[in-house]
């Protein structure tokens, strides 16, 4: 009972919470042996437990309960049972900082070295205090600087994540995940050629989510794939229903998964969509294996299915690994579109032309959001369009509607 | 001592603008009533000679524009003649010169039109503009859109707690990340400073329904980003809005009342 009323006590009080870091521990490991490593972490938490014993009282200027311990082996924990000031935590972590960074640390007999420090910090309830206090580490890590601190007020991410996860399962439960269909264009009389499937979810109000805002996340809950294998198989559906071109984007890590992998050669065995789908392959620094990437695609184009490199141009781009590909199409990455008006990106795309047409390969410009791009597009002899100035994704229902009304 | 009074003015302001009428003595009492709320004593000597050099500024900022203006009228008087002279006398070069002279001209009158309506400090219009251009003198609407309420969560909290320089960094990483997701969706848009953290961003040609959902995207997208500043501080950006779809005609402060509403919900 009286342990119980002091942990409910504890739960409501607020407490500072420092995580310390000692950094790059890895590499005092690899470089002086996990012997020395190890003095190294016993050195580092005698100074902490004297520097929390004998200097940090003086700077807090009153009794406050505090406790030392191993978080990880090479992170330390330190609560300070007390809701301290902004600049009271500043002083702590300069103290901190300053006197393992000024300290020499002993290897065996008389060699030493000195050690550097990240600190995370935060304060709050005990509850989700260590979450917030390693998100301020990991950030501090991230962006290479010492310290960080997670403003409390800010505490309400592990219901956005909570809620997303939600969202994302219903999404998978009732197959709402949806291909939005943008179209394709040939730029010569500007007829639909073929329509790209963007991956859209909905919200429990039946708000459409973007990829930017799930993609990415859903991955880090491991949901992804089974986001990926219903709009495959609705894509399929839409090919045989509607008999439309359509295409969708995988990257090295979809061809590498086998049961995508089979999800589509299933599709494409059994409802003979091949002739009708074309796979878009994000050329990227991510594909580690261009045999790997050449085998996937080798063995698609037995079903008919036409290869695109999407992005192309963008950061990693490379001719070499495109002629190493036997691909159909290549995309001109957006953000080369956007600025064609300047010459220097204007000659940057004809280059990706000229190579493409010399290895009969169609090209095809992304991002055209307006008339004057299409005309650029237009006098490079670029093959194919698609933008915002044909269409946003759509439904294909609202698509079917505008097919309908011509 | 500036701040505080435009933080004054735009309480009054928002409190006031309910009321069909505003007669001076109702503003006069709003923004006394404000100023004492946030320990701005105006008979206080001190604050009384800050106030001296406000105004005094104000009335320097405001010479410098009939400057300009005076000097331009000027510019455009000569020009006129010379242009008369030389399309008489069919000369090339006068009116080659003149065409200069006009270019100029022009970028005068644009940096003086900004001064006036343009919030110097994210470059956005200010509520002058909208009086200016999107209403008439009965405060009705002159063309059909759709305004977003954009109201930046925390501002005040980030003022108080940490200091006016993040607060003021957080309103313009929200104002940026708006901006840019905006126009990759390519929304053409206008927007004004309304209130210190608030903004109403005036959308032509597109649906409501489709910039709710983009608005409800970058809500989401944001909240997978941190701000930091380099004392070390991590904090989330936010915002709320609320979107309302308005007729040429439409009372303005109606118009608000109900964004403001639901802004709230």
């Amino acid at each position: 009972m009286l342990q119980s009323l002091r942990y409910l006590k504890n739960k409501n009080n607020t407490h500072t919470l420092f995580l310390i870091d000692i950094l790059y521990m890895k590499d005092i490991n690899y470089v002086y042996g996990y012997k020395n490593g190890d003095l190294i972490i016993s050195q580092v938490h005698d100074l902490l437990n004297e520097i929390v014993k004998n200097e940090i009282p003086k700077t807090l200027n009153k009794i406050v309960k505090y406790k030392l311990k191993y978080l990880y082996i090479d992170v330390f924990e330190f609560k300070i049972q007390a809701n301290l000031s902004l600049k009271k935590i500043q002083e702590i972590k300069d103290i901190i900082l300053l006197k393992i960074e000024e300290r020499d640390f002993y290897l065996d007999k008389d060699n030493s070295i000195n050690i550097n420090l990240t600190i995370g910090c935060t304060k709050g309830k005990i509850e989700d205090l260590r979450i917030y206090a390693e998100k301020a580490l990991s950030n501090a890590k991230m962006n290479y600087s010492e310290f960080a601190y997670f403003d409390p007020h800010f505490f309400n991410e592990q219901d956005n994540k909570t809620n997303l996860i939600k969202t994302l399962q219903y999404n998978i439960n009732e197959k709402k995940v949806e291909p939005y269909l943008q179209k394709i264009v040939s730029c010569q009389d500007q007829s639909i050629y073929k329509y790209e499937a963007l991956m859209r979810v909905f919200d429990k109000d039946d708000n459409i989510l973007y990829p930017a805002v799930f993609i990415e996340k859903s991955k880090k809950f491991r949901l992804y794939t089974k986001l990926m294998a219903i709009l495959i198989r609705k894509v399929s559906l839409y090919i045989r229903k509607y008999k439309i071109n359509i295409s969708i984007n995988l990257d090295f890590s979809d061809m590498l998964n086998p049961k995508l992998k089979k999800i589509i050669i299933d599709e494409l065995k059994n409802n003979h969509i091949g002739e009708m789908l074309t796979i878009e392959i994000l050329e990227s620094e991510k594909i580690t294996n261009y045999e790997l990437v050449n085998d996937f695609i080798q063995e698609v184009k037995k079903y008919g299915v036409k290869v695109a490199i999407d992005d192309f141009g963008s950061g990693f781009s490379n001719y070499d690994n495109i002629l190493n590909l036997n691909i159909d199409y290549i995309k001109i990455d957006g953000s080369l579109i956007k600025n064609i008006d300047t010459d220097i990106y204007r000659s940057l795309i004809k280059s990706i032309v000229d190579f493409s047409k010399l290895h009969k390969i169609k090209v095809v410009a992304e991002f055209v959001s307006d008339l004057k791009i299409l005309r650029y597009v237009k006098t490079l002899d670029i093959d194919y369009a698609q933008g915002y100035y044909f269409n946003k994704p759509q439904h294909i229902t609202e698509i079917l509607g505008e097919k309908n009304e011509k | 001592m500036k701040n505080k009074l435009i933080q004054i003015t735009n309480l009054s302001i928002n409190e006031v603008l309910g009321n069909e009428i505003i007669l001076p003595s109702l503003y006069f009492k709003t923004f006394d009533e404000n100023a004492k709320n946030l320990k701005l004593n105006l008979n206080n000597e001190k604050e009384q000679e800050e106030m001296q050099h406000f105004i005094s500024d104000e009335f320097n900022s405001i010479n410098d524009y009939m400057n300009t203006t005076i000097s331009s009228i000027e510019t455009l008087s000569v020009a006129t003649k010379i242009a008369k002279v030389a399309i008489k006398n069919n000369d090339v070069k006068s009116l080659e010169k003149i065409q200069n002279s006009m270019s100029t001209l022009e970028q005068e009158l644009i940096s003086l039109r900004d001064e006036i309506y343009k919030d110097p400090f994210t470059n956005t219009y200010n509520r002058k503009w909208i009086y200016k251009t999107l209403i008439d003198k009965d405060s009705k609407l002159k063309e059909k859109g759709i305004f977003v309420l954009i109201n930046i969560k925390d501002f005040d909290y980030v003022k108080e707690e940490h200091n006016e320089l993040i607060a003021n960094n957080l309103l313009i990483f929200i104002l940026n990340f708006l901006n840019k997701q905006l126009k990759k969706e390519g929304i053409k848009y206008q927007s004004v400073r309304f209130f210190h953290d608030t903004f109403l961003i005036l959308v032509k040609d597109e649906s409501r329904t489709s910039l709710n959902t983009l608005l409800l995207n970058i809500m989401e997208m944001m909240k997978n980003t941190t701000l930091k500043s380099k004392s070390g501080i991590v904090l989330q950006a936010r915002f709320n809005f609320s979107t309302l779809e308005y007729r040429e005609n439409d009372n303005f402060q109606i118009i608000l009342e109900s964004l403001t509403q639901g802004l709230n919900e």
